[in-house]
C-alpha cells in the first residue's frame, strides 16, 4: 500500500463534485448534516487538494488494499480468540488433572491402613451385670449372693469396699437395681 | 326564675331523703357485713393398700423385681412393707425417692428356701387422690442360679390393716 494513502480521508467522490457549501466563518467548527464528522474548513482544504492538478488521484486498488488489510486484521483477531480459547481449555484440563492427582495422593496417605476395631473390643462390660443380659437387676444380686456364699466371688464385686465380698455386697447391688433411674415404665 | 325554683326544690327533696335514710333505725343483724364462705372444691383423698402377689407355679422364687407405675397419676406411694412370713417377709429393696412418687421398683432375693406357688411378696400403701390408680407393671423372676422364668403378677386391693403378715 502506498504510504501516501494514509494521508487521505476516504470521502465519497460524490461530495467532491458538489458545489462549494455556503460560506461560514473561517474558524468555525460547524458540522454540516451531510458530513457530520468533518469540519467545513477541512472539507474545503481536502476538496481544494483533490482539485489540484498535481494530485495523482486515489489509487484504484486503494479499496482492495483497505479490504485486504481489514480482512487480515480480522483474521488475526479470530486467530487470537481461537488461541485464547485453546489456552483456556488447556489450562482448565491441566488444573483438573492437578486437583485429581492431589486428591488421590491425599486420600492415599490419609486412608487408614489398619483394620477397623472389632466391636467386641469397644464394648464395655458392666461388672455388676453378672449374667450378662445387659441390665443390672435382682437376678445379678442373687448371683452375687450365691457367689459370695461359695467364696468364689472376685474382689471386683466388693461393692461396699469393706474388703470382703459377702451378702452385704449383694444387697448393695440389689439397692442399685431398684434405683428409679433404672426401669422401663 | 321558675326553673331555679324547681331546681332548689329538687335539691331539698334529695337532701331530705338522704338525711332520713341515714337516720333510719338499723336492723339488729346487718347482713351486709357477713361474708359467706364459698365451698372450696376438694378432691377426694383415700388411702389404699395393695398386696403384691407372685405365682411362680412349680418354680422356686429365688429372686424377683417388679416395677409399678400408676398410669392415671392418682396415686402417691406412702409406704412399702414386706410380704407373708418366709424369705420375703422383710420389706423389699426400693428407692427411697419412690415415696411420694407414682412409680416404684421393688425387688428381693433369697438363697435359701425359695417358695413356690402363689406368694405375697410385698404390700404397697398409697394415697389416691381424685380417682383410683391403674398400675402398669413389669416383672422379672428367677430361680436359683439366676435361671429366669415367667411368673404371674397380681396386685389386689386389701383392706387388711398395716402390719398384718398373715
Amino acid at each position: 500500500m502506498p504510504s501516501s494513502a494514509l494521508l487521505f480521508v476516504p470521502i465519497p467522490s460524490k461530495s467532491l463534485q458538489q458545489p462549494e457549501p455556503t460560506p461560514t466563518p473561517a474558524h468555525s467548527t460547524h458540522v454540516t448534516p451531510q458530513d457530520p464528522l468533518i469540519p467545513q474548513s477541512l472539507q474545503r482544504q481536502l476538496q481544494s487538494a483533490y482539485r489540484s492538478p498535481d494530485f495523482p488521484g486515489i489509487p484504484a486498488d486503494f479499496d482492495q488494499d483497505m479490504l485486504a488489510m481489514s480482512a487480515k486484521v480480522a483474521a488475526g483477531a479470530a486467530a487470537r480468540r481461537k488461541n485464547s480459547h485453546r489456552r483456556f481449555r488447556k489450562n482448565l484440563l491441566t488444573g483438573l488433572a492437578a486437583a485429581l492427582a492431589a486428591g488421590t495422593i491425599t486420600a492415599w496417605f490419609a486412608w487408614p491402613r489398619t483394620a477397623p476395631l472389632q466391636s467386641t473390643t469397644l464394648a464395655t462390660t458392666n461388672p455388676r451385670d453378672l449374667n450378662s443380659d445387659g441390665r443390672v437387676d435382682m437376678i445379678d444380686a442373687l448371683l452375687l449372693a450365691e457367689l459370695a456364699g461359695t467364696g468364689t466371688a472376685p474382689n471386683t464385686l466388693d461393692l461396699n469396699a469393706d474388703g470382703r465380698v459377702n451378702t452385704a455386697d449383694a444387697h448393695a447391688l440389689a439397692a442399685d437395681a431398684v434405683n428409679l433411674s433404672r426401669g422401663t415404665l | 326564675m321558675r326553673a331555679t325554683h324547681h331546681t332548689l326544690t329538687a335539691v331539698l327533696l334529695i337532701l331530705t331523703a338522704t338525711i332520713a335514710g341515714a337516720w333510719a333505725p338499723q336492723p339488729a343483724n346487718d347482713s351486709r357485713n357477713i361474708v359467706i364462705p364459698q365451698p372450696i372444691p376438694t378432691r377426694q383423698v383415700q388411702f389404699l393398700a395393695y398386696d403384691i402377689l407372685i405365682d411362680s407355679g412349680a418354680e422356686p422364687l429365688a429372686a424377683y423385681q417388679i416395677e409399678l407405675k400408676d398410669t392415671q397419676s392418682h396415686a402417691r406411694i406412702v409406704g412399702i412393707e414386706g410380704g407373708e412370713p418366709g424369705p420375703y417377709n422383710e420389706a423389699p429393696h426400693y428407692d427411697p425417692k419412690a415415696i411420694q412418687a407414682e412409680r416404684v421398683i421393688i425387688g428381693a432375693f433369697t438363697t435359701a428356701n425359695a417358695p413356690t406357688g402363689k406368694v405375697r411378696v410385698a404390700r404397697l400403701h398409697i394415697m389416691a387422690e381424685g380417682g383410683t390408680p391403674d398400675f402398669a407393671t413389669t416383672i422379672t423372676t428367677a430361680a436359683p442360679h439366676g435361671r429366669a422364668f415367667t411368673a404371674t403378677l397380681t396386685i389386689q386391693p386389701t383392706s387388711k390393716p398395716s402390719g398384718d403378715r398373715q
